[in-house]
Formats: structure tokens, sequence, C-alpha cells
């Protein structure tokens, strides 16, 4: 009987120990699935981390105490940027883009309403105007509190200083715009704070200028191929209206070569040359089809001012502009 | 109710021998253990340098042309010119001959070699002391019908050169170093193995992807495997190729060339009767000179343009000083 | 407790444990899902995987050192894998047991052993001839190896039934090659209603590798010869068909305990005791080994002689596959690859390029969701063998580091000018173009002769092959931009 009893025990035992080890083993795959690595997630191979001072812009505070952060912020390099928004990068990556961190935020109270705030360090304020106006939107709505900015029904759209910045929305839900633009408005006094190089759009003349009305033309400005990269400005004066164009070249020499090269394209077109203007010493006046320019050398800028108006009226704007550019650049 | 419990010395016996067993699976698999995933990319082990055949060069003696109608008697000019084959092939060496053997075409065609030049040359062979000489290529159509129908078979059974098939054990991927191409590729390996000199044979053609086929093209019966990818650089594969083999001589057949419909060409219409001979150290030379023949530059052929470059031999045939000669008769 | 009370329970759990990492092999974070779970659980496990392994590659890929536990263990103890873990065994006992009645005299004489049961022998050495065959050497052993087997039963075919047929998934997944996965798995579980564990009696070259190496093992079934009436009740479960009433057949001994129970005369145990009634090797005869190996020579040159081989068929391996004699070194034909895909682009291939490549992983742009995905790794990272390597993202995008490699690229798009609908009918589409996922795309547009619209044309430099233009392509079958494996980064092809 003994035998039995030791037998029986000796199974119970082997029993015992093989639900032991299932048990383990059990335990132990519960345990790895929790370390894992998901195969599938973008992962940027070699992301430094943006500019450190982005990072407290995208705070949980930054769209109120109604809202919250949903994520970690994302951070994107020129190596992987395109991971993030695809074909627009290339104009981004074409325009000296650092970085780009952006983070959406939901609401507390509405599963529908969301944002993802995009934040672009575009390294200049030129950059910045650049990818800005290369991309607006139509449809829009100028935002009055801002140099650079508009809005539709769903997005926000602004440059500040050295940023470029996006707001996507969830909906167009005006309250949710509202919350929006509090938030643009703290990234923009944020974007200000810091330095930035001021380039051709601060230096046209402030008077009679129409709001916003900033373009950078790419190329074959005013019809001429060689023109390209053209700040312009529309201006209202005594009800016609006048453009002011700076162009971006970086030194007087090629300053001076686009210079003769407009001039040669207006004369050779059949522009007419117009009398100096005693104020305005190696300035030129041509009048073409209605059309009159003043062209004008500033240390390293080549600038102008165009339009269907009385010769006056245009040289006052190009006597201001000059004396801006002479007086706040270098 | 006794027990048939087992005996101590049988359970150490049964233990050790498990635990053998079990020792020598766990060594055999420390010792094959890789936590590395294997690489995508092969490393190839099987680089080699240039084959270099050539002998030393003698100024003034690079290169000649001679002028006639019978192949036999201007090669026989030709490489005599040069200092004869004793120059170039010792006695007791092995030497291979590479022609054109691409198309299962007669000799009337001329998109193969002649016969009679693989005669004469493998004679010339013979007489200045040559071992043994073998004939190989690859050719586009079934070798061996490639070989009998241009007759290149017989003149080369009449005269005791061997004729080599490109069988499958004859090829080995290779990689040349520095070369794009040319890496873990099959090349007609064997026969170079076998030799101490190469003697390319090759004629004067149309091509249009090459624009003319002459004594470089001539090397891309060597290739094996899939080799008509290639024709998408084929500029860059017959660089590499002359940058694989560096030949002894090469002679260059002009005497009847074909002018149009190359390099398989099919009527008397194709030929243009040139009766040039060229033989030469310097195989971009031979091309050069041999472009003229088709009313081309050098200019014209990419190919010798970048072999220039890269120092396999020059365009500008006239600083070589070639020997000119003109012979009469045929045969 | 008893015995095969444990051994129940260890059954149901390792089968439960199989059928919920089969279940959970899909991307992504919930619990549900892929995750950290180990997936490859069984097949790291299963040492016929590696000893395959081994004989192809002359490596022991990391992962699979795990099935040295299963080997020294069974040579400890015997064929516990058999009898208490393989999910595969656990459902054939399931079914035997159903199939068969329960009148002893009549389950007796259905568990007599068979001499044929050294089929299954036969079968291991021609799996591994073919493995070890040198240079040219192939994997068919997931042909046969039970836990890829019914891995792949259970991935394409039972899961994705009950996912469609319970709406359990948001999408149907589908899978070719269905009727031959079909067939192999309903067979081998009907012919348990013939011979109970059929399968592991006659064809598991798993089970035979364990009969081969369980010959010194320590613990044992052992019949006491003084105490047994000969009543041959203990034959009347016996799942291995060992005949423990006569002379036991301990490499046929599937250690299910079924004997302790059936013996009222406690003459059966499993202990260390030496008993005089057992017979260590299986039944093979050294003619028989020799047929069999001569049998393995022969099969794999008899294969490639029809040289319906992978290079002319249209193949497409999953991004990361090795170059094509390194993959089919390593490919258990598991089907892992194919159930964690996440746009169920990789399917099982059929006969279409011989039996080599049935059920390896060949890409069909036209079934699933998208073609392959740029930025997903999923396929190399669960290929238990590294058959498809487990890429980094930038290994796979040719970013970072892989910045002079350049990406991975699987094949490429030729558009086919006779059915693409601006090509051929002068109907705007530009869908493919749209969709190529890479930067700049390799899908360029140039404006037709009237300039009235633009029509596709396909930069094969660019290209890496995903096949998302294919899936797209709004014209029928094939669709009118196909994917070729064309200019594929592993083959060190040039395609200019």
């Amino acid at each position: 009987m003994t035998e039995e009893i030791k037998r029986n025990r000796t199974h119970t035992a082997i029993s015992y120990l093989i639900l032991l080890v299932l048990v383990l083993i059990f335990i132990a795959i519960i345990i790895k699935q929790k370390h894992y690595y998901v195969p599938t997630s973008p992962i940027s191979q070699k992301s430094e981390p943006a500019s450190p001072k982005t990072q407290f812009w995208l705070s949980e505070q930054l769209f109120g105490i109604d809202f919250k952060p949903a994520n970690e912020i994302e951070t994107y390099n020129a190596d992987n940027l395109y991971e993030k928004i695809d074909g627009k990068a290339d104009l981004y990556l074409q325009n000296g883009f650092v970085s780009l961190q952006c983070r959406r935020y939901a609401s507390n109270s509405s599963q529908e309403d969301w944002a993802e705030v995009y934040v672009y360090d575009m390294a200049k304020a030129k950059n910045a105007f650049a990818v800005y106006s290369g991309q607006m939107r139509s449809r829009k709505q100028l935002l009055g509190w801002t140099q650079f900015g508009y809005k539709t029904s769903d997005s926000i759209y602004t440059a500040a200083g050295n940023y470029y910045f996006e707001i996507i929305l969830s909906s167009d839900s005006n309250g949710l715009l509202l919350t929006a633009e509090s938030a643009a408005k703290r990234l923009v006094d944020l974007a200000l704070k810091e330095p930035f190089e001021p380039f051709a759009i601060h230096f046209f003349p402030t008077d009679n200028l129409v709001t916003n009305s900033f373009k950078l033309i790419r190329k074959d400005a005013f019809g001429c191929a060689e023109m390209e990269n053209i700040f312009s400005a529309a201006y209202s004066v005594n009800g016609n209206s006048l453009t002011a164009f700076i162009a971006d070249t970086q030194d007087g020499s090629s300053a001076q070569a686009l210079f003769a090269k407009y001039h040669g394209f207006l004369i050779e077109n059949g522009g007419t040359e117009l009398p100096h203007n005693i104020d305005m010493p190696g300035s030129k006046a041509v009048e073409l089809f209605g059309t009159t320019d003043i062209l004008f050398q500033c240390k390293n800028f080549f600038a102008g001012v165009r339009g269907s108006a009385p010769i006056e009226d245009l040289t006052k704007l190009a006597i201001s502009f000059k004396n801006s550019l002479k007086n706040d650049t270098k | 109710m006794t027990q048939n419990k087992i005996s101590r010395r049988d359970f150490i016996v049964r233990c050790t021998k498990a635990g053998f067993s079990a020792a020598a699976a766990a060594a055999l698999a420390g010792w094959l253990y890789e936590s590395d995933p294997a690489k995508l990319s092969v490393q190839f082990d099987n680089i080699v340098d240039v084959m270099n055949y050539s002998t030393p060069s003698v100024a003034g003696k690079t290169m000649s042309i001679v002028i006639g109608p019978g192949r036999q008697t201007t090669v026989t000019k030709a490489v005599e010119l040069l200092g004869g084959m004793e120059r170039f092939v010792k006695p007791g060496e092995n030497v291979l001959l590479k022609p054109n053997v691409g198309f299962a075409m007669p000799p009337r065609v001329c998109a193969t070699t002649h016969p009679d030049l693989i005669a004469q040359v493998t004679k010339l062979c013979y007489q200045a002391g040559a071992k043994k000489v073998f004939i190989a290529d690859n050719p586009i159509n079934d070798p061996k019908s490639c070989f009998e129908l241009t007759q290149i078979a017989s003149a080369a059974q009449k005269n005791g050169a061997e004729i080599l098939l490109p069988r499958q054990d004859y090829f080995k991927p290779i990689t040349l170093k520095g070369a794009e191409l040319i890496t873990n590729w099959q090349i007609l390996y064997e026969p170079l193995k076998k030799v101490d000199k190469v003697i390319g044979l090759a004629i004067v053609k149309d091509h249009k992807r090459s624009i003319a086929s002459m004594s470089m093209k001539n090397w891309y019966g060597m290739l094996g495997g899939n080799r008509s990818i290639f024709h998408q650089d084929i500029d860059k594969i017959i660089v590499e190729l002359a940058m694989l083999i560096k030949p002894t001589l090469v002679i260059l057949d002009g005497t009847q060339v074909m002018v149009s419909n190359g390099p398989t060409g099919g009527s008397e219409s194709d030929l243009k009767q040139a009766n040039t001979m060229i033989a030469s150290c310097d195989q971009v030379a031979a091309d050069s000179f041999g472009a003229s023949l088709l009313d081309l530059k050098p200019q014209d052929l990419p190919y010798l343009v970048k072999a220039e470059k890269l120092g396999l031999g020059t365009t500008d045939y006239q600083s070589l000083k070639p020997l000119y000669a003109q012979v009469t008769g045929a045969g | 407790m008893k015995l095969t009370t444990a051994r129940r329970i260890s059954q149901v759990f390792f089968f439960a444990l199989f059928i919920w990492l089969c279940a959970v092999t899909t991307v992504g974070e919930k619990f549900w899902q892929q995750r950290g779970w180990s997936v490859n659980f069984f097949l790291n496990l299963d040492p016929l995987g590696a000893i395959g392994t081994v004989l192809s590659t002359h490596k022991l890929y990391a992962p699979l050192l795990w099935s040295l536990i299963t080997i020294i263990l069974t040579i400890l103890i015997g064929r516990f894998f058999c009898g208490l873990v393989c999910p595969f065994g656990a459902l054939h006992q399931f079914v035997s047991h159903f199939a068969h009645g329960k009148k002893t005299a009549k389950l007796i004489s259905l568990h007599k052993y068979h001499k044929a049961q050294n089929i299954k022998y036969y079968i291991l050495i021609i799996l591994l001839v073919i493995a070890g065959l040198g240079g040219s050497s192939s994997l068919m052993i997931g042909l046969l190896d039970p836990i890829p087997l019914f891995t792949r039963s259970v991935n394409l075919l039972i899961l994705p039934i009950i996912g469609t047929s319970t709406k359990i998934t948001a999408i149907n997944r589908f899978y070719q090659t269905s009727l031959l996965t079909l067939t192999v798995f309903l067979t081998f579980v009907l012919l348990n209603f013939y011979k109970p564990r059929f399968f592991c009696l006659f064809i598991c070259p798993l089970g035979a590798l364990f009969g081969l190496i369980n010959r010194f093992a320590i613990l044992r079934i052992n019949r006491n010869l003084s105490n047994c009436t000969n009543c041959k009740l203990c034959n009347s479960h016996c799942q291995g068909s060992c005949e423990p009433a006569e002379t036991i057949k301990l490499s046929e001994c599937l250690v299910c305990f079924n004997c302790l129970d059936d013996c009222k005369d406690n003459a059966v145990d499993f202990n260390t005791a030496k008993s005089e009634t057992i017979q260590v090797s299986p039944d093979l005869s050294r003619r028989g080994f020799i047929a069999a190996a001569f049998t393995g020579l022969l099969t794999l040159p008899a294969l490639r002689l029809a040289g319906a081989s992978y290079k002319d068929s249209n193949l497409i391996r999953p991004p990361g596959a090795l170059p094509e004699n390194e993959f089919i070194k390593r490919c258990l034909k598991c089907g892992q690859c194919m159930r964690l895909c996440p746009t169920n682009v990789i399917q099982p291939a059929g006969l279409e390029a011989g039996l080599e490549n049935l059920w390896t992983p060949v890409m069909n742009n036209r079934i699933g969701s998208s073609g392959c995905q740029l930025n997903c790794v999923a396929c190399g990272y669960i290929c238990p063998t590294a058959a498809i390597r487990p890429l980094t993202l930038a290994e796979k995008l040719g970013k970072g580091d892989f910045g002079t490699k350049g990406p991975v690229k699987i094949g490429t798009a030729f558009v086919d000018r006779s059915k693409c609908l601006p090509w051929a009918y002068g109907i705007p589409c530009l869908v493919c173009q749209e969709n190529c996922p890479v930067s700049p795309k390799a899908i360029y547009t140039q404006p037709d002769d009237d300039k009235t619209l633009l029509r596709p044309y396909v930069d094969p430099q660019r290209c890496i092959g995903c096949g998302i233009c294919q899936h797209e392509c709004p014209v029928g079958s094939k669709g009118a931009i196909i994917v070729t494996p064309d200019g594929q980064s592993r083959e060190n092809k040039f395609f200019l």
C-alpha cells in the first residue's frame, strides 16, 4: 500500500511541477509583451532634438485650460520631414528648413475638437516669409494683429521672426477657431521675442501701404526673366495703385547688374527714358505702355517703384523708400 | 510487489549517455550560434585584378597596318612588322586565340572571324614554338553550331588548334577590382587560366548599340550569365572588359568590313572590301584606326574615349607610329 | 493529482497559448495586438527549424537557440513535447477522442503499433538531406514540420475564416493558395478518424527527431512484470501506439501518461526503472535509411530540373528578403509574415514556381489594402529565421547610415501603355503618380502631344517596387502599371 501512496505522491509532485512550469511560462510571456517595439511607426534614425526653446512653446497650456496635449511633441529634421508632410517637404527644404516640431491638442469636453500645431524653424525671417507666401490658401481672411498671417475656416497660418506656424483644426467650429487664434498669438509673441534679421519686406515704407499686400515673386517679375525673388508691396496714393519692389540681391555688384538688366529690358521693349530726378542721383525712370518705373540702387539692394500714376507720387514714394533703405540697413 | 528498480550502475550509465548527448547538442549550438541576421548584400570573395597577358612594349613596334586582299599574307606581314610571332609567343607556351564566333553564319557573311585568319595565326603560333593553341568564345547562338558553320572548327582541326566549347564548368563568378558591372559575374575563366598568352582576333562591324564592334567589343564573348542586361550601359562593360583582360596582341581584320545591318549582316551588300589588316598591342589604338574603315572618328565611339581616359590605350594611333605595308597575293 | 490531469492542463494551456499568439500577430499596441507578445514562441522552441537551418546555413540564428531546451529535455525525459506541448498534437488527440468509440476491445486494436510508423523517420531523413545538400540546399522542412504547418494553417486559413465570418476584423483578409492549405490541414485532421494521431504516428518529422534522441531518457514508461496481469488495458488509450502491454517502443511513446491511468494493477509507471520489455530504438533498417537518403538526394535536383524556378516566375519577395538562394535556405513557410503584414499584400505562393516555393511569401499587389507601405518593416521583424532580414527603417529607406546604399528595392513598376487610361484612351487619371510614396516621386508626368492631359512615366532609378501604384490603378485584372522583380537591390543585377 505504501508503494502506491509513494507512487501517488510522486505523481502529484511531478504534476504540480508541470503546472508550475506552465505558470512560469505564462508569467514570462505576460512580462515580455509589455516591452515592445512597434515596427511600423516612423522612427527618426538621426533626430537631433530641435531648438529646445520651441519645446516650451508647445506647452501644456498653449491652448488654454479647456484643452490638453494629446501626444508628445514630435520633432522632424531635414532627413525625415517628408515622413510627416510628404510631398510638401520640398518647399521647406528648398527654403532653409531646420526643424519642425508639432503637437496635437484635444478638447477636454468635446471629442471631435482637436488642433494640430506645427512650428517650423526656418532659420531666417526671409525663409519663413518665403514658405508663408509660397503656399497661401484661397478663401482666406487676413489676421489684423500680425504682419504676416491669415486664417481659413479651419486653419491658421502665420509667419513671425524666423518661424512659420500652422494650426490645423479638426472642424470649422467658431469656438475652436477663436481658441486657435489665441494660441497663434502666443506663438507669434514668443517668436518675435527672438532676434531675427529683417529682410526686404521690413524696409518698405509704411505710409499708404495696403495692409498685408506683400508678395514674393519667384521669377519673371514684371515680365522680365532675370527678375527673380522680388518682394513687392502695394500702395494706394491719391486713388492710384503703386507697387514698390525690392530685389533680394546679396551685394552691390549683383544689385547693379540686375538694375542694368531690368533697365535694359524696359528700353528694349520700347520704353522711353524720362529725365532724371535731381533728388535721386543714379536713379533711372522709364515709361512703357502707360506704366512708369523708377529704378534705383541703395547699398546692396536694387529697388524701384512702378505704377500708372503721376510722376510726383511715384518719385515721393521712391524717395521715401530709398531713405528707409539707407537708414535701416547697414 | 517487487519493483523493477534500475541498478545504480545502469542508472549512471544512462545518465551519462543522456548527459553527453545533451552536452554535445549544447556545444554544437554554441559553436554555430549567430546573433546577427544575414546581411542583404552578398560579400564577394572572388575579386581579381587585371589578367595581364601583354609582353613588354617596344617603341615603334606597337601597331602595324597592312593593306592587301589576302588575309593570310596580310596577317603574316602585320605580325612580322611587329617583330614576328616569336616576340609574343615563347617556345612551350600555351596560347588562347579569342575570335568572334558569335553567330552560326557562314564565313562569307563576315559576321564572325574568318577561318583563314584562324588557320594562319594558329600556324604562326606553332611556328614560334607554342606548345598548344586553344580557341574559345561564348557565342550568342548555339556554340557547337557556331564553331561548325563558321568553319572555324575545321580550320582549327586542320592546324592543330583545340576548340574549347563554353561548358558550364568553364565559367566562374568573378568580381573585377574597381568595377561596377563585372561584380560576381560569370566569366569564361578556365580557358584564360590554361594559357600564357591571349590573342584577340576581331573583325570590323557596324553595331547599333555600341556604334561599332571591333577588337574591344570582341571580349564580350568572355561574359556568361544573362549578359544582355549589359547593353544598358554598353560602353561601361566594354571598358571593364578591357580592364579585366590585357591581351598579348589583337588582330583586327578589316579585309571585308560590315558597314550596315551589323552585327549580324547577312547580305553581300552589307560588306565593303577594305583590304586592311591591323595588328596592335594597344587595342584602343587598333579600334581608333578601325573606326576610320566605318567612316567614324574615335570620338564617335564613347567607349574609346572612356578607355583612353582610364589609361587603357590611346585613340591617337598616329602617336604610336604605326608601321605600314602593302602586300599582294590572295591567300 | 494524476499525471494525465497535468498533461491535459498542459495541452490546453499550450493550445490556447498557440491560438492566442497567432491571433495577436497583427500590427498594433493594444493587448490583443502584437505589442511584445512572443509570437514566435513555438517556432523558436521547434528544434527541427533550428537543425534544418543549421544544415542549410551552417549557422544557428540566435532566437532558435531556445530549441536547445526542447532537445535537452527530450534527451532527459522523452517526447514530452509531443504529449504535453505540441498544439497540433493536442488538436489531433482531441479529434481522435471524438472520432472513436469507448469500447475497450476496439480501442486496444485501434492503438496497435503499425510498422509503417517508421515512415516518419524516412520523411525526416529526406527533409534533412535536402536541407543539407551543400551550396544549393533548400529548407523544405516547413512543409511537414507540425509547428510551421499548424501556424500556417491557423494564420492563412482558420483565423481569416473566423475573422471574415464573425466580422471581428474590420477588413477581410485574403490569402491565395487557400485550397492547398485547406486540403493539407483537413486531410491530416480527418485522418484521425482512421487512426488516432495519424499525423503524429506516421508523418511528423519532428516526432521522428524526438524518437531518435530519446533513447537515453532518464525517466521513461515502465511495465513492472511482476505486477502485470497481461490484461492489455494499458494499450487502450496509448496515444503513440507504442504498446506498453507488449514490448514498449520507447521511440513512439508520446509521454501522455494514459497507460498509467488505465492500469488497474499499478504495473505501469513513469520512472527510472529498467524495463525488460522495452525497445529503445525505432524500427529503422539500414536499407530503409539508405533508400530515404537516396530519395532526398534525388528530390531537390528533380524539383529544380523543371526550370520553373523563382527566376522565371513573377515572384516579388517582401522587402528585406535575403538573396534568393539564401532565402530559400531559411524560409520555414510558417506564414507569420503574411499574417502580420498590415496591408495583406504578402501572400503565400502556390505551385507556380515549383514545390520549393510553395507557401513562401510573395507580393500580390492587387490583394489587400495598399501594396507595401513605405514606413513599415513588420515582416522582417517577425520572421523566425531572418529569411526576411529584420530591417530598420533607415536601412529600408536608404537614409542615415544607409544613405549611400540607397533604399531597398523589391522590384520596378512598368506602365502598360496599351492599358493605361491616359496612354491608351486619352482619359485623365494619374492615380499612380499621386500615390507613389517616395519623395521625389518615382512616377513623373509629361503632357501628351496635344498638351491636353498628363501621362505617367516611371523613373526606374527611384522606383522601389512597393506596388502601391499597381494596387491603386483603376484598370482591372493586374492593373495598367505592373511591378516586376526587375531591379531588385538584393539580387546583384543591374537594371539601369
